[in-house]
């Protein structure tokens, strides 16, 4: 009986990991690429810029950058973000600086054949990086997102250091009873989301095996 | 005036001049071979023709009449290392580029759906006929992935062809291929040259420069150091030509 209402519990704190792993790709997949077209732009200045801020957030743990995210406006008296958007703001900006770099890797692998090819043959710059470049950039990077992705089903347990109650803050909550059991519970939880991810990005890496770049 | 006149031609690279003024002309219809050793600035005078490359100076005549971008002028280029795109099928590569331009001339003048419908199919079999035109009827639907280099290279003339371009442009088409079937390559240049297709051709194959051209130029060090019909190339007493074609001859036999 108890071992049914805590499962039920930890799918509810299940929820909220998946509300911050959902909202965070939204955001940072997209994002990603546009900040992975400022750190490769011709405009130097753009490029530092953006260089010297993808290196601090990939330069700091993300615990810390949550806690900025949470505490620090406040400090300065410009109003403060509840919890759980001060999660996702932190977590959609660290995850983007890293898929913007496994953009960057796969674009800059593409060969310059590719774009001289659609250029010859009259296609915009925009088409020729729609229409040819991108797809295979998604081929190319698919096992890093991969790793990726996964990477960020754990990190969504770092939430609960601004009180925000995920799976595992749950589990939490009954060590402080004396009851153990519940945290490590939570791995099969874990196991389970990594593992269809896993099947997920599998069969995604096997659609796209049709073709070799 | 001829059909293509390429005047005083230049482009450096820093303090390297590539091109130091090239001059050439050429008549409709007609084959034009470009030899001359590695680094002579062959593939860059390509380059700048189709604008892969800003020349430094120069006038590029068609018909006439000095090019300019959106003139109505089309070129084509065949790389040397083919650039397919890959996810894209044989015909998908040919009709890529056009169905682009056909759905966005339809959204300009709103001409509907049916319409495009119609000029896509128009562009498929069109795509259809090269590939039955270069040999590779049966391969429409192949993957570059799985064709052979020379049949890619065949694919790759098919697509530069779509265009319906005034002159078609060949960096070295054969010099990615194994010796066995560059063959193949040159017979469907050779067929172009036969449908009067105005070619400029690098290449490092001299019987085949001197079986389908009406005219060679030997480049070296950014200029065109000789220039005649393959008789006039192949007999001539030029110094610098005679020593890169014997060098030819020695490696050839080895
Ligand atoms: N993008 C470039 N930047 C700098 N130098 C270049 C570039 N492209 C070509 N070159 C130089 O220009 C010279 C001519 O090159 P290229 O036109 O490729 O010769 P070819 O095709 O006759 O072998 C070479 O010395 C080469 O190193
Ligand atoms: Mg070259």
């Amino acid at each position: 009986m108890q071992f049914f209402e805590i499962t039920l519990k930890l799918l509810e704190g299940l929820k909220t990991t998946t509300l911050i792993f959902v909202l965070t790709l939204v955001m940072a997949l997209p994002l990603g690429l546009i900040i992975s077209f400022g750190s490769m732009s011709k405009f130097k200045p753009l490029a530092f810029v953006t260089k010297v801020f993808v290196w601090i957030i990939r330069g700091v743990p993300l615990m810390l950058q949550i806690f900025v995210v949470f505490y620090v406006p406040g400090f300065f008296g410009i109003g403060s973000l509840d919890r759980f958007p001060s999660v996702i703001v932190a977590f959609v900006i660290n995850y983007a600086c890293y898929f913007s770099e496994i953009y960057r890797g796969g674009i800059e692998s593409i060969p310059r054949g590719q774009y001289e090819a659609g250029q010859v043959l009259g296609m915009k710059k925009s088409e020729v990086f729609f229409k040819v470049v991108l797809m295979q950039v998604v081929k190319r990077i698919l096992p890093s997102m991969s790793n990726e992705v996964i990477t960020l089903v754990k990190d969504t347990a770092l939430a609960r250091v601004i009180m925000v109650v995920e799976l595992l803050k749950v589990a939490e909550n009954y060590a402080a009873y004396g009851l153990i059991w519940p945290i490590f519970y939570t791995a099969v939880f874990y196991l389970a989301y990594v593992g269809i991810l896993t099947l997920l990005f599998g069969y995604f890496e096997k659609k796209l095996s049709y073709y070799k770049i | 005036m001829a059909f293509l006149e390429i005047k005083n031609m230049s482009k450096s690279f820093g303090k390297v001049e590539v091109l130091k003024g090239i001059n050439i002309s050429l008549e409709r219809g007609q084959v034009l071979s470009i030899i001359g050793s590695s680094g002579s600035g062959k593939t860059t005078l390509l380059r700048c023709l189709n604008n892969l490359e800003e020349a430094d100076g120069g006038e590029v005549w068609i018909d006439g009449q000095k090019r300019e971008l959106g003139d109505g002028t089309t070129f084509g280029l065949v790389f040397q290392s083919f650039n397919l795109f890959p996810q894209y099928t044989a015909v998908e590569n040919l009709s890529l580029a056009p169905r682009l331009r056909a759905k966005e001339k339809n959204k300009k003048l709103k001409l509907g759906r049916e319409e495009l419908r119609r000029e896509y199919a128009e562009i498929e079999q069109k795509a259809e006929e090269l590939l039955r035109s270069v040999g590779l009827a049966d391969k429409k639907d192949f993957y570059p992935c799985q064709l052979s280099g020379g049949q890619q290279q065949r694919v790759s003339i098919a697509r530069a062809l779509m265009m319906n371009p005034d002159i078609l442009f060949f960096d070295e088409p054969t010099s990615a291929l194994d010796p066995e079937i560059t063959g193949e390559v040159l017979k469907v240049i050779k067929g172009l040259a036969a449908q009067n297709m105005t070619m400029v051709i690098i290449t490092h194959e001299m019987n085949f420069a001197r079986d389908v051209s009406d005219k060679i130029v030997f480049m070296d060090k950014g200029i065109i150091a000789a220039e005649g019909t393959p008789e006039e190339i192949f007999t001539s007493d030029n110094a610098r030509l005679h020593e890169f074609l014997s060098a030819f001859q020695l490696s050839k036999n080895n």
